[in-house]
This record gives C-alpha cells, structure tokens and sequence, in this order.
C-alpha cells in the first residue's frame, strides 16, 4: 500500500487528506490532476446509431417465426375471475388463463394470448369474454385508511417509528410551531419504451432480449424462475429506452422464456401503453402530516412526521420522510410511517424513491417556518444545513437566479400575472462500490475493446467509459470500442441508486492502466500480439464527503386569474464528484428537472372510485410536460474533488430531480402569497388556494 | 383519427371504413369577399396558417393553432374535428356503458369529474371536445352536408337532452362537405386555459365575436368550449367596451353554472375567458 496526499473539496474549501491505495494501481485523481479527456463534453460514442435507428432496442427484436403474446388484463380495481373465453381466431396459438385467480388491481394479469402476429393477439384479447365477480376495492390512500378492510390482513400495515432527540423538548423550545399536511400523487416511470422482451429456446440454453436495467439480475431471476442452470440463460439489453427503476424485474423476460420453451419458437411481448401506465410500475403516492418547530433564531428544534404512502395491492409505500435525516441533522426528530394497501399497481423505485415527496414536505415547511420568524429561507436553511458544500451552492445558485428579485413580501406583485423564486436542497448517496469487472483487449492492430456487463438505460455510460479509458491510455474516447448490456460480460451492477458509473469506471480505469502497463511490458518495436486483462472495482478509500449535494432555484409566472402555472427557469446546482462527461452530465440534470417539474405540475395517476380502473393510462390525460413547458435550465456542475476512488466521481442519475418540484412549490408559494400543500400544482388547486372558487 | 382511437379502445367496431381523403371536392380553402368556403377535408394545420382567414376570422384561426400537436394537425380535418365524439373517459374505456353508449348511468357524476360540464350537464356532464366548433359558433357559420343541404352552425351540436346517443344534428351516413363563415366585417378572437402548453385539451376556451362601434361592442357573443356538451353561446348584445361592463357581463353569463364536486374552477375559468377575449375585441378597437 502507498500512503497519498490528495487535494479535495471544491473551488474556495479545498484540503488534503492522506488516503492508502495498493502501490501497483492507478494514482487517483485528485483537484490538481491535468485531465486531457475527462471532464470534457463528448458527444455519445452510439450517437449515430441512435440517431439513424440503427441502434436496436428489445421492442426492435425480430426473430423467425417468432410468436407475439398479449396480456388480458382484469378491468376491475377488486375481482376474482371466473370463466374465460377466448375466441377461436386464426392464427392464435396458445392460451393460458387464470381463471379462479382474485385480481387486486386494474391492470392485474388474467389471462395471456399467444398468436402469429401481434394484431392477431390483441384482436383475440379485445374480443375475449372474461367473467368477474366484483369484490370491494380502495383505490385511494384515504378510502383504504377510513373504509373497510379490503385485503386480508388490513389495508394498513405495521407502522415504524424512528426518532432521535427529545421532540416534546424541542416543540417546548420553539418560538413557532406549524402543523401542516402534505399530498403528492402517483407518478408513472413512463419510460418511452415499454418492459418488452423477446425469448428464444435453442439446444443450449435460452437468449432474452429484455428492455432491463439489470441484464445479470435478470439472467439469475430467468435461471431461476425456469430452474435452468446459469450457463444456460443469456440477457441482452444493448439499448434500453428508460427505466427509471422500473426495469429490475424480469417479469417481461421470464414470461417469455417460459413460453417459448412451451411452445418452441421464439415469443415476444411488447405491452402498450394504458399497461406501462397500470401494471408496470409508479412512484408512490403519500400522505405527509408534518408538526415542525423552529427558533427565532432559524434553528429548528423539533421536527415530527406521520407519514402514509402506498405502494398499490403490493404494499411498499416507499417512506417519504426518508430523506429527513441526511438533508437537516436535526437534534430532535420522530418519523412514523404507515404502509397503506390500495387496489393500485404495484409502486416500482422510481429515481430517487421517497425523495421528491418527502423533500416537497421539508422544503415547503422550511419555506413556510422561515417566513414565521421573518426570516430569509436561504438563512433558515443554511443555519440547518451541515454540508459545506450546499452551503456553497446555495450562494451560487442564489446569484445565478437572482434571489434578491424574488416577491416581498410574497404575493405582493401588482397585476394577475404573478412572479416569484422558490429552491430546495436535495442529497444523495451514490458511492457505488464493487463488485464491478471490466475486460479490456488490445487487439492485434492496434485497436481498443472495453466490455462491461453494466447497461446504458440512457445516462451515457458507454460512453463514460471510453472516456476514462481513453484518458488512461492517451487516445480518443472514438478510438474505443465499448461492449456492454449482454450477461455474458463481466459482472456489471444493475442500474440503480445512481451507482453504475462510480462502480464500473474505477475498474476500468484499473483494467486500462493494466493494458497500458502490459503494452509497456512488450516494449516498442514489438509488432504487438492481442492483450487481454481484467480490472476489477477496488474497495473505496478515504473520502473528502458522502453523497452529493445539491440545490435547485425555480422563478414561475403564475396567473391567479386562471390558476395557471409556467416555470420559467430553473437553476440546478449539482455535484456529482468528478464529472466525467460534460455533455451527458448537463443532460442528466436537465433530464432530471424536466421530470421534477413534470411531476409538480402534471403528471398524476387518476383511479376511478367506481370500478378501480386508471382513467388516464395513455399519453393524452397522463400529462407530461412537452416542449412549451420547458423552461430555460441552468446547469452549474459543481464540481467537488471528492476521492473515494481513483476517479473521485460520484452518481449523478438521481439526485437532480430530488428537489425540482419543491423548488416550484416554494416558487409558487412566493408568487401567489399561499401554498398548495398538494401535488400536481393544477389550476384547480391554485384558484383553490386564492379562494377563488 | 378519432374514429382510429375508438376502434382502438373497443368503443366503435365498424365493419366496413370509406375513406374520403380520395374527395378532392371535399378539399381546399376559397375566401372572397362574400366570406369563407371551408373544404371538410381542410385540415386544422391548413386553417391554422391560411393568411385571408387569419385576417378575416382570427377566432377560427387560432381555434385550429391550438388544437392538438402540429403532427396531429397535418392529418386531423376541419370535419372530422367538429364530429368528434365525447373525450370523456368513461366513454372511452369499455367497461363503462354509460349513457352516452347506451347504458343507464353516468359515471362522471360521481366519478373523476374535473374535466367534465359546468352547464347542460344534469344528464351527461361531457364536454364538446373541438376547437373549431367553438369558433365555428361565434362566427355563425353554416355547415354544408351532400344530404339535406345546409345546416346552421347553431343547430348542429345536440344536447344529451335533444338525443344522448349523439353530438350534432348530422343523419346517419350523411356527409358534411363544406363550412361556409359569411364576412359581416366582426371581429373576432380566440383563446384557451390548459393545464399543459404542449399537446393538451383545452379546460375552458372562448370565442368572441363582436361588430364595434367607438367603445362600444356590437352583437356581441362569446362562445366557450370544453364546459358544457355542445360549444356554449352567449349572446350579449350590445355592450360598452369597459373593464367594468365586461366583468359584470362575464359574471352574469357564468351564473347559471351548476358545477359538479371536481369542477367549481371552471366557473371561475370560464368568468375569466369571457372578459379576456372581449377584452382583447375591445383593445383591438384603439
Ligand atoms: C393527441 C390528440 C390531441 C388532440 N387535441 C385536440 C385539441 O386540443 N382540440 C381539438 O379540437 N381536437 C384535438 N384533437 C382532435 C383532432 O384535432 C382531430 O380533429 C380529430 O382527431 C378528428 O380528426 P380526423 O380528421 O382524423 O377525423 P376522423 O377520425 O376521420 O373523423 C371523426 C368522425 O367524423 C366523421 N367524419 C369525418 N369527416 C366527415 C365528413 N366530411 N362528413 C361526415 N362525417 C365525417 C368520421 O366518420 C368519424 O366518425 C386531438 C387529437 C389527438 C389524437
Ligand atoms: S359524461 Fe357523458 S360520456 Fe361521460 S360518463 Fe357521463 S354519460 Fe358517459
């Protein structure tokens, strides 16, 4: 081991601290390292194919005499199936039902049509006759916690508290305490392309082409549900249009695998969009009941949430208060929340799961306190906030944006069109870690080969790593070939809590700089045989901080004649470590506040009390937020030399859409002079909140 | 398109389909001085950006902009958009047989009713869903049909009272081939209240139409879409061109408002329409 001193933290709080790394490694980069590659904006090395549809998704898949299923979906919130019957068409090959099975929710699988084509098998399940018996449901979180009991075992679960501090002490302390309740909706991943797969049996063994964001999750959970060996499964996913975390189940691959082995042809299943919307996937809905109290002085000294969140029929309401802790380090706080079972598809992680609802509550709390003690919320927030570099973000993002422009008092702007400024803070970890391999090749004519069992579900990792490889080796991120999303790869983590890139890059950059040594090794002059070495993602070492920090400030226009809300701009102040890509960073986080103001403003799953079903499962009544909803976004990268590993980065695919609609709520709020305390900000609720209707 | 969606959704399952974008009859757009001839195969972009209609019937102009998205409105056609059936949820999923299918309920009643009628809506609470009728309505235009010859724009949209099973006064099998506006030298003007900017339904949109005279509006009319079942006129006759009267006449057409439990804003939308666009007839005046 060699003992390094590595010069960390960010322009004006940079400090060294001494870190061990195994001698025969790459050094790490620290703040002074002179990069030639990294850090720079690269356009994605697959752009082309992208572009020109050359690049080929799950949905793409074609294979001969392959076989297309469709699902047959229950169109009730709470029933049990009783006969099904599927017409005798042409060209339908195989039908499975479940008939006796009690559907939880709209959406809840009964019956599965395999046909010759695509349009044979919709036909054939748009004119199947199912019988229902109709059982009681609760689609909404409040119907489930007041009504009658509609799953065994109760709509609610076991509630967890956990507390730190003395509250009762704290409320006591307090110059005002406010007690407020917070709603936000469930919101869909809506990723474009839907969970499709497509499976083919041969001697061997099973090949499934899935739109995942796991492809090795999924080829252990294929083996499994199957019972084959894992040699005998292999999962490609060489491009997947979104996840967004909806995409770790192998539901889609399985589904076909099985049937194809039944059947012995190839079997594909593309669900449309009303089933994307209803079965596969949301962010749970909450309820937030926040007392909170603060000190004349801005401190808070007591901070107490009772939370309910659903995870649909599945339970799993994902605990919106989570991210309490770790944004405030309040001394005295208490969470408990309560997992309420409604006939709803099952919640799914969802970029950064419980973080937007919950920083909604805090941040609007703070805003709504701050203003209590006659106090700037940014001075609230920095007399809370313990990170130094958010603390620091928060001034440049309060510059960028132009704070000292916003209402004051708010509300007070002349004229029905209103303007105002809100922001919120958000945090995240993303450290990622090992296990992460890499094989790199050094091909007979010179040319480079990264492969990685990681998948691309759009942040751009391909392309990170031709850059940190380039980097290491001293040529262009073009020069090199990237081979990743298939499970015969080396082990690549599934795409999740914003760790693919700071697991998988320090092991490339390890395999690149053993290729550059064993190159080294065979000395110039030599015509240069194949080189092939393997890297592996060391632990993490000494860092200068945990997670990244963030902050977003939000100006809006709203017309309090018609309740109608614009985001003009959006400043989002980020850290993400090391920034690896310029190009795809700024595209993350633009990306991630489009989505957040998405969900601010519109986009809310809509269950019928009547019979259960989703009403909007399409793209026309689930809004999300098109072109002329767009504001001007202003990235600041922030970056902060932060160590860990050799390329100090740390996730970036989260954290940006964290605070975005808190941001817009407390913009709202200092606008209109009142708070909707309920997510999506629509007309209705801001006229609402103005007493205008 | 329409009729695409509700095959799709199982709501319509017609045997047999007879394309008419074949009619070259049924297109183009003639504007003359005696007023504007509107093939039914003119399609919303061609409205949209015709210049002559632009100047002469602005309402009808920006009533096609606004609809939908630009793709949707290179294909959707003048006559198709008047015919749309309701965009109703319950009416486009198949398990629920409302009214308006044939059934004996109304689901939106007590149902997710935000979207839903603020007038005319003790029956069917669903609200007409084109753009151009409503501009159509305020400029009095009259639809031309191979059958029984014209039809004034007034008497083509039907009430669920008139026949629940319907929107518009058109026979079965009838064709509509033209719209015909006649130039009586009013102006006019268009506007919505969305949700979204991009790719949305109207929540409440208005048309007015006014001749002027000094300060003073002349027959004047708005009508407004997305709040009752068919687009809904409001004569207002003749009235001074001032802040205050506008108000007060917006607060007394928005009276007879019988709002269900999710809709109560709409009222105040609606209020807010109607001033905005005889506001915006009356600023033209200066
Ligand atoms: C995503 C989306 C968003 C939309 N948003 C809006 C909006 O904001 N505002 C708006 O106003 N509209 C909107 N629309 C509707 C769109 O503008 C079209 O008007 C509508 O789809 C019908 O147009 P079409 O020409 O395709 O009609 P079709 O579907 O072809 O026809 C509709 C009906 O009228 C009948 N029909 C058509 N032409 C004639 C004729 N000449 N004579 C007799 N009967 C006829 C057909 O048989 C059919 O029953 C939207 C549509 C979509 C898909
Ligand atoms: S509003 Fe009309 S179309 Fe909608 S459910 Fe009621 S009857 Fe049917």
């Amino acid at each position: 081991m060699a003992r390094l001193r590595l010069k960390v933290g960010f322009v004006g709080g940079y400090e060294e601290i001494e870190v061990d790394v195994p001698d025969d490694g790459p050094v790490p980069w620290d703040a002074d390292s002179k990069l030639a590659v990294v850090s720079k904006s690269h356009p994605r090395i697959n752009a082309a194919d992208i572009l020109t549809g050359r690049a080929r998704f799950a949905t793409d898949i074609k294979r001969r005499g392959m076989l297309y299923a469709k699902i047959l979906r229950c169109p009730y919130g709470h029933a049990k199936v009783g006969r099904v019957t599927v017409p005798d068409i042409a060209g339908v090959r195989h039908v499975e039902k479940k008939e006796g099975k009690e559907c939880f929710f709209a959406g809840d699988d009964v019956a599965i049509v395999v046909a010759d084509t695509q349009e044979i098998a919709e036909e054939a399940g748009r004119r199947a006759e199912v019988d229902y018996e109709i059982l009681p449901h609760a689609v909404t979180m409040e119907d489930a916690i007041e009504g009658p009991g509609v799953f065994r075992g109760g709509n609610r679960m076991r509630a967890q508290t956990r507390d730190e501090g003395d509250v009762d002490q704290g409320l006591k302390e307090a110059a005002v305490v406010l007690e407020r309740t917070y709603k936000t909706q469930a919101q869909t991943h809506s990723c474009l392309e839907p969970h499709s797969a497509v499976a083919e049996f041969n001697s061997g063994g099973v090949t499934v082409w899935t739109s995942t964001q796991s492809v090795q999750g999924n080829r252990e959970q294929i083996t499994e549900a199957l019972d084959l060996s894992a040699g005998q499964v292999r999962v490609i996913a060489e491009y997947v249009g979104g996840g967004f975390g909806s995409k770790f189940g192998a539901q889609s691959g399985a589904t076909v695998a099985e049937l194809s082995r039944k059947l012995d042809a190839p079997v594909k299943l593309l669900p449309d969009r009303a089933e994307e919307h209803a079965a596969n996937g949301n962010r749970p809905p909450s309820i937030q009941k926040v007392k909170a109290g603060i000190r004349k002085d801005g401190v808070v000294t007591a901070w107490i949430v009772d939370s309910y969140g659903s995870g649909g029929y599945a339970g799993g309401g994902g605990g919106p208060a989570n991210p309490l802790k770790y944004l405030y380090p309040f001394t005295n706080w208490r969470k408990t929340h309560v997992d309420v079972r409604i006939n709803g598809g099952a919640a799914l992680p969802f970029r950064a799961p419980g973080h937007p609802q919950g920083v909604f509550a805090i941040e609007s709390m703070i805003d709504e306190l701050a203003a209590r003690v006659g106090m700037d919320p940014l001075e609230v927030r920095k007399k809370n906030d313990t990170s130094p570099v958010r603390r620091a973000q928060f001034d440049a993002g309060a510059k960028r944006i132009g704070w000292s422009r916003r209402a004051q008092p708010t509300g007070s702007e002349q004229g029905p069109l209103k303007h105002g400024i809100g922001m919120a803070g958000a945090t995240w970890g993303g450290q990622g870690g090992p296990p992460a391999e890499i094989t790199a090749v050094r091909h007979a004519d010179g040319t480079f080969e990264f492969h990685s069992g990681a998948q691309d579900i759009g942040t751009g990792i391909r392309t990170a790593i031709a850059v940190i490889a380039a980097e290491e080796l001293g040529v262009r991120p073009a020069d090199i070939k990237v081979k990743i999303g298939d499970s015969d790869l080396p082990y690549g983590p599934g795409s999740g809590g914003s760790v693919t890139a700071p697991s998988v890059l320090p092991a490339v950059r390890e395999a690149a700089h053993k290729l550059k040594q064993e190159i080294a090794k065979q000395g110039a002059g030599a015509p240069g045989g194949k080189i092939t070495v393997t890297g592996s993602r060391p632990e993490d070492f000494r860092r200068y901080r945990g997670g990244v920090a963030g902050c977003q400030f939000a100006e809006v226009e709203v017309d309090t004649e018609t309740g109608m809300v614009r985001v003009l701009k959006v400043v989002a102040v980020q850290d993400c470590g090391r920034i690896v890509n310029r190009l795809t960073a700024e595209s993350q986080i633009q990306g991630g506040v489009l989505q957040g103001i998405s969900y601010a403003l519109f986009e809310e799953r809509v269950l019928d009390r009547q019979k259960g079903a989703m009403l909007n499962a399409d793209f026309l009544n689930y809004k999300i937020l098109g072109p002329r909803d767009t504001p001007d976004i202003d990235v600041v990268l922030f970056e902060v030399s932060n160590a860990g590993n050799t390329v100090g980065l740390l996730g970036l695919g989260e954290p940006p859409t964290v605070p975005t609609a808190a941001a817009v709520a407390n913009a709202v709020a200092n606008a209109i002079g009142a708070r909707i305390y309920e997510l999506p900000i629509t007309p209705d609720k801001v006229l609402g909140a103005l007493n205008k209707i | 398109m329409d009729l695409l969606d509700l095959m799709k959704s199982s709501i319509r399952a017609p045997g047999r389909l007879v394309n008419l974008l074949t009619i070259d009859e049924l297109k183009g757009i003639d504007v003359d001085t005696s007023g504007a001839t509107i093939g039914a195969l003119a399609t919303l972009a061609e409205i949209a950006d015709h210049p002559d209609l632009a100047r002469m019937f602005p309402a009808l102009a920006l009533a096609a902009g606004h609809a939908a998205t630009p793709q949707v409105r290179n294909v959707a056609t003048i006559g198709g958009n008047i015919l749309q059936r309701p965009r109703c949820w319950y009416f486009r999923m198949a398990q629920y047989p409302c009214l308006k299918k044939g059934g004996d309920t109304c689901f939106a009643m007590d149902g997710e009713n935000k979207y839903h009628a603020i007038f005319e809506n003790s029956l069917c609470a669903m609200v007409h869903p084109s753009n151009t009728a409503v501009a159509l309505l305020a400029l009095d235009a009259v639809v031309r049909t191979a059958g029984s010859g014209e039809i004034p724009i007034r008497k083509f949209f039907v009430t669920p009272d008139q026949d629940i099973l319907r929107e518009s006064a058109l026979a079965e099998g009838e064709l509509v081939t033209q719209l015909f506006i006649p130039a009586t030298g009013a102006r006019s003007h268009y506007l919505e209240f969305r949700e979204r900017q991009s790719f949305d339904w109207a929540l409440v949109s208005a048309a007015a139409a006014a001749e002027l005279e000094g300060q003073t509006l002349n027959n004047a009319r708005v009508v407004l879409g997305s709040v009752a079942p068919i687009p809904w006129r409001i004569d207002l006759g003749e009235i001074a061109a001032t802040d205050e009267a506008l108000d007060r006449a917006a607060d007394e057409a928005v009276r007879g408002a019988t709002p269900l439990a999710k809709n109560k804003y709409k009222v105040q939308l609606a209020r807010t329409a109607i001033r905005r666009s005889l506001r915006e007839l009356a600023r033209a005046t200066e």
